[in-house]
């Protein structure tokens, strides 16, 4: 493919506050059916060649998903929503210069991956994916071919489905389909016991709720209670001999067993962005009133092992690559795995040794109670008990609302280019108020805030 | 050839400071904001520094080629013996207020106390609260008995490595108000943890003296073992080594970014429990190392048969640290909180780790686990360090070093 040079999207171009770079699409006709007068189309993705900009401005080459009738790439590609029960159609064009392959891991019967048709997808071609999800849960869409090359090198989305019966005032209230009996319990008794004041957790935006305007239109309902994180690292070595029209193919200039020996990132993504810009995304930053609980999808479709730490939380985990547990404990750090860490030979891990051990897509409760440790009276609010820390101003940045990190603690990811803390993995954690919903004194009101809270 | 380009984000306009902060933490002092009565102050105070000698085996084939190691450690001022790797261990009783009077020279730092939950001004996150150089009072609860730690937060992928981090165990009350042996329990034990209902469902031997409707099971040994790796070659590095420049201005701008770091690029080649060096028994070059087994008391554990015993497990490094032990063990706790122990942990139960099966911890994550021997002997323990990219489930693992100890029991 030729052309003149690299065009720049424009500022007029992004979505407001730039929040684009991980777009979501609905796949299946069923859920969007249920929630709005217009049915799906299929999804239609292309695989383009494109420049991704690291956080220090570097610009790496990337193998990376278009969404049909974007004007640009995403990466990773667009979060694609479904739900169980739906037809689910995907497809697939190779715009590349090389074959690829596409498959929603883990999403089949028994686990097993859903592979297109054809499975292999010659420069130029379409491939289809035509399923019927059964199972709800967390799952990811790659290019699986020369693992893990085709898939580190950008081919990677996550792929969501809801359980069926997802609709504004749904009876579903957990992400799962068959959730265990702890889980069960643990999602009844969000907003119902005195442990757990506030809300339960809301898989969907209700009608009468405020539609955010910094995420997309068609799927910031699923996000309204929800996040889903991406996590990525770079190597621009690999990069660059790609960009050069290498790949990893038989002859080609690189190969799987010296990528998988000799990778080396150099930078460390969350949704596609690190550092300051991943704590400013509104798809990635968490935020909230004390008493509205958030389930956030973590992937890892990297080959580091991250250990992801919360701060002013304890969160439950709740699934390990799309099997509810049985035992959810309730920690601050937590182990995951790679995707084909998950598929050693003998690493069938089951019941607590998931938990242990980890797996490459895991999901999380935020249960959002007030901070366990702030000392005072736990009958006044927070307002109230922190008014003083709530009224400062340091660095010429309020205390308010109260802000916390989310990071990976594996602490060499929270570099860029070998330096530079913490511009990695991490993003933001905010408290807007307590349950009286009255936002923290200088706090704005959510949902139409560009980059956090109590911003213009 | 062309290429669309995928930017990193913007910085809105009106939002520098809060952009310039994310790299540049502002310099703030004070303390205690907020304040509430404590029920236990204590001092602290960075960064210290100390020489970590090092065993002619391990300095013979370290990078930096050194007989002896740089650490920065937090010290307490109040101890003659307060200078240590690890920092010196903090012990509260479950609902105590706690003020930290802590003084900070030298450099800017932070001290996060990992696992406890208070407010961001106290939580010591430099981006989002701010850094200091002279003094501040943390104040934050102890809500629930549990294994945590301290470390500063401030260019932490090398600030922690250094050592800038100490064990914080927080106790249950004794629940016999009229003992002699009240929390918080020094001296390794007895002590009382919590934990909850469930040993009968991990089938193995029963801890006598267990009260499910207080969820205190008591101990009588304690055994800490705080885990870690350090790079040599990073020890040599100064306090802003490789962090970004402050342009307030343009806080995000490309040449504000350092582009030679090499804090990406983790070597460990000492490895340690609990402060103690691991000294390797095999040639050098020849991967993995193995440690000769530890026989320095503040690792290895001697006990009694019929006694429980309790092991506090931390990974306070960047490797995955995979453990095997040589005795059955019950898990009671991840991250402070215990398993089964309502409101919150509720949820959860604690289940069994078999002698000889392997598992495995990354950064930060803590467990608690109750032995209990019935019988004399020698129990090994091990644990294996793992590239975090190349892991044990790797196609091609990178495995460093394994550390040995044990757990002698005579009568």
């Amino acid at each position: 493919m030729q052309s003149t040079g690299p065009r720049v999207i424009g500022r007029r171009e992004l979505l407001r506050c730039g929040a684009w770079g991980t777009t979501a699409v609905v796949a299946g006709s069923g859920l969007l059916s249920r929630l709005s007068r217009a049915l799906a189309p299929p999804v239609s993705l292309s695989m383009d060649p494109a420049l991704v900009e690291m956080v220090d401005t570097t610009r790496v080459f990337h193998w990376t998903f278009q969404l049909e009738g974007a004007d640009f790439p995403s990466f990773p590609g667009p979060t694609i929503f479904a739900s169980t029960g739906d037809a689910v159609v995907v497809r697939v064009t190779n715009r590349l210069d090389e074959p690829h392959e596409f498959r929603i891991l883990g999403a089949g019967p028994g686990g097993g991956d859903i592979v297109s048709s054809p499975a292999v997808l010659a420069p130029g071609a379409t491939a289809t994916v035509s399923f019927t999800p059964r199972t709800a849960g967390t799952f990811l869409y790659a290019d699986p071919r020369n693992a893990p090359v085709n898939r580190v090198l950008g081919l990677h989305g996550a792929f969501v489905v809801l359980p069926a019966g997802v609709r504004e005032n749904s009876p579903v209230n957990t992400p799962y389909t068959s959730p265990t009996p702890a889980l069960q319990r643990l999602f009844d008794d969000l907003g119902r016991t005195a442990a757990f004041p506030g809300e339960p957790w809301i898989p969907v935006r209700p009608a009468g709720a405020p539609a955010r305007t910094d995420l997309p239109p068609d799927v910031e309902r699923f996000l309204f209670r929800t996040n889903v994180w991406v996590l990525a690292n770079v190597d621009p070595r690999f990069n660059a001999i790609a960009e050069a029209g290498g790949n990893a193919e038989p002859g080609g200039a690189i190969d799987a067993a010296t990528f998988l020996v000799g990778f080396l990132p150099r930078y460390f993504l969350i949704g596609g962005r690190s550092g300051v810009f991943a704590s400013h995304d509104p798809q990635l930053l968490i935020e909230g009133f004390v008493g509205e609980p958030r389930v956030v999808r973590i992937l890892n479709a990297g080959l580091v092992t991250p250990s992801l730490h919360l701060h002013a939380n304890h969160f439950f985990v709740l699934a390990v690559n799309g099997v509810p547990l049985d035992n959810v404990h309730d920690i601050d750090s937590m182990t995951m795995n790679t995707v084909e860490g998950d598929r050693t030979p003998g690493a069938l891990a089951r019941g607590d040794d998931l938990f242990v051990r980890g797996g490459s897509r895991m999901d999380w409760l935020v249960p959002f109670i007030r901070p366990q440790d702030i000392p005072g009276d736990p009958n006044r609010p927070l307002r109230d008990v922190l008014a003083q820390e709530l009224a400062l101003v340091i660095g010429d940045v309020p205390m308010s609302p109260l802000r916390y990190p989310m990071h990976d603690h594996m602490e060499p990811s929270q570099t860029a280019a070998g330096g530079n803390y913490p511009q990695g993995t991490i993003t933001d954690f905010f408290f807007l108020g307590d349950l009286d919903k009255v936002p923290f004194p200088g706090s704005g009101t959510p949902g139409g805030a560009c980059n956090g809270p109590g911003m213009p | 050839m062309a290429r669309l380009i995928i930017p990193r984000g913007e910085v809105p306009p009106g939002e520098e400071a809060m952009f310039l902060k994310f790299a540049c933490p502002p310099r703030f002092s004070g303390g205690p904001f907020d304040p509430q009565p404590p029920t236990r102050t204590l001092r602290r105070r960075l960064d210290a520094h100390l020489s970590l000698p090092l065993p002619p085996e391990v300095a013979a084939r370290t990078r930096a080629g050194r007989g002896d190691i740089t650490m920065w450690v937090i010290e307490d001022p109040d101890d003659a013996n307060g200078r240590t790797f690890p920092s010196p261990l903090i012990r509260t009783v479950q609902g105590d207020v706690v003020h930290a009077d802590v003084g900070f020279s030298l450099n800017d730092h932070t001290i996060h106390w990992h696992g406890i939950e208070p407010s961001p001004l106290n939580d010591g996150v430099g981006h989002t609260s701010f850094e200091a150089t002279s003094n501040f009072v943390y104040q934050f609860g102890t809500h629930q008995a549990g294994t945590y730690f301290y470390h500063c937060h401030k260019n932490t992928v090398l600030h922690f490595d250094m050592g800038l981090y100490g064990v914080l165990i927080v106790d249950p009350p004794n629940p016999n108000p009229g003992s002699p042996s009240q929390a918080p329990y020094y001296g390794g034990g007895p002590g009382y943890r919590t934990g909850g209902s469930g040993f009968a469902a991990a089938n193995v031997p029963g801890f006598p003296g267990f009260l499910p409707a207080r969820f205190v099971v008591p101990y009588d040994v304690e055994a800490i073992w705080a885990v870690d790796e350090f790079d040599s070659v990073w020890h040599e590095l100064n306090h802003d080594a490789f962090m970004q420049a402050c342009r307030a201005d343009a806080p995000a701008a490309a040449e504000t970014f350092t582009n030679n770091g090499i804090l990406n690029d983790f070597r460990p080649d000492i490895f340690v429990i609990t402060g103690v060096v691991s000294v390797p028994t095999t040639p050098a070059g020849v991967f993995p190392e193995i440690g000769a087994p530890i026989t320095d008391p503040a690792v290895a554990i001697t006990a009694r048969p019929n006694q429980t015993v309790l092991i506090r497990l931390l990974n306070a490094g960047y490797t995955i640290q995979e453990y095997t032990l040589g005795i059955d063990a019950v898990v009671v706790a991840a991250d402070g909180h215990p398993f089964g122990v309502p409101p919150f942990s509720a949820y959860s139960a604690p289940f069994a780790i078999r002698a000889g099966t392997p598992f495995r911890l990354t950064s930060a994550r803590r467990l608690d686990l109750l032995v209990r021997p019935t019988v004399p002997g020698v129990f090994p323990f091990q644990v294996a360090f793992y590239d975090w990219i190349r892991g044990p489930d790797s196609a091609s693992p990178k495995l460093f070093h394994v550390a040995q100890t044990t757990l002698t029991v005579a009568p």
